[in-house]
């Protein structure tokens, strides 16, 4: 694609344009490499504040898992009847004797 | 000179939406410079950065040229991720050039004194030359000031950096009628400008 040749009556004026319109004076000599420096700084800048946020949410994971599984789950007590807790302390005593083996007493 | 100015590389990278991919010359380097090879960005630079100065230097002067460059190609590697292929590369990077100029004239326009004060303390535009081409190369300077930016900009692009009307309307985002109404009336200016400075073209 190029450029549409300017009409008959213009050409004089785009050429005197063209020849008289200067010429930007040269870049620094380090403009190139201060530029590339940048872009890379930039680069880094950027990867860094991924590792930080990915960091961050790794860990935020983390600690609302371990808040999730790791943490005791509370005990609720049961108000029992005393009957019941009578009954219980009996059957755990004579299960302790009926479980071991007779040879031990022997 | 260290000049501050607003990212609209967004803006450039987001253009334009409905079209499909277009053959880009620099689209290997891109991958390469998005693959983090540090090469890749210097060979685009070295490409482009010419015809980005000149267009500059067009349009802004050479006050803050080489901090003017810098933003562009600044801004270009941060909008190079969201670059979706569907423009040239090389009209993406005139976007953001435009993006650039409007903005630097924007804040000159703030701190017009200072910039007049730069004016005249900067040198002639290219050393070394005859007192008639000095005086030519002056007025063409004072001619394409006197346009407003968006004649200016279509008759730099089109009669100075070679560009074809149609992608002029797509780094302006303008219709092409637009951009050849505006070459149009540009030119008529400039033409009675120069007639009136005693130069018959």
């Amino acid at each position: 694609m190029k450029r549409e040749p300017p009409p008959a009556e213009e050409t004089n004026l785009v050429q005197f344009l063209q020849t008289y319109a200067g010429m930007p004076p040269p870049p620094h000599p380090h403009l190139e490499q201060r530029i590339v420096q940048a872009a890379l700084h930039q680069h880094q800048l950027r990867k860094r504040r991924w590792q930080v946020v990915s960091l961050l949410g790794a860990g935020a994971i983390a600690t609302a898992t371990s808040v999730r599984f790791l943490n005791p789950s509370t005990q609720v007590a049961q108000q029992t009847s005393p009957n019941s807790v009578e009954t219980f302390i009996a059957t755990n005593w004579q299960a302790m004797f009926h479980d071991v083996e007779p040879s031990l007493f022997e | 000179m260290s000049v501050s100015l607003p990212l609209s590389a967004a803006t450039a990278s987001t253009a334009i939406v409905t079209r499909p991919q277009v053959i880009d010359p620099d689209r290997g380097i891109i991958e390469q410079c998005l693959s983090g090879h540090p090469n890749g960005f210097r060979e685009l630079y070295q490409r482009h950065q010419q015809r980005v100065r000149s267009l500059l230097f067009q349009l802004c002067g050479a006050v803050a040229l080489d901090d003017l460059v810098q933003e562009v190609f600044l801004r270009a590697w941060k909008g190079l991720k969201g670059l979706k292929h569907e423009a040239k590369f090389s009209t993406w990077l005139y976007r953001i050039a435009w993006n650039v100029a409007c903005d630097y004239r924007r804040q000159l326009a703030t701190h017009k004194s200072r910039h007049q004060q730069y004016l005249s303390q900067s040198e002639p535009l290219t050393p070394g030359l005859d007192l008639r081409q000095l005086h030519y190369e002056d007025l063409v300077q004072r001619g394409l000031a006197t346009l407003p930016l968006e004649y200016r900009s279509v008759l730099v692009m089109h009669d100075l950096q070679g560009l074809p009307q149609k992608e002029i309307a797509e780094i302006l985002q303008i219709p092409v009628g637009t951009v050849k109404s505006r070459l149009f009336r540009a030119r008529s200016t400039l033409r009675t400008y120069f007639t009136e400075a005693g130069v018959s073209l």
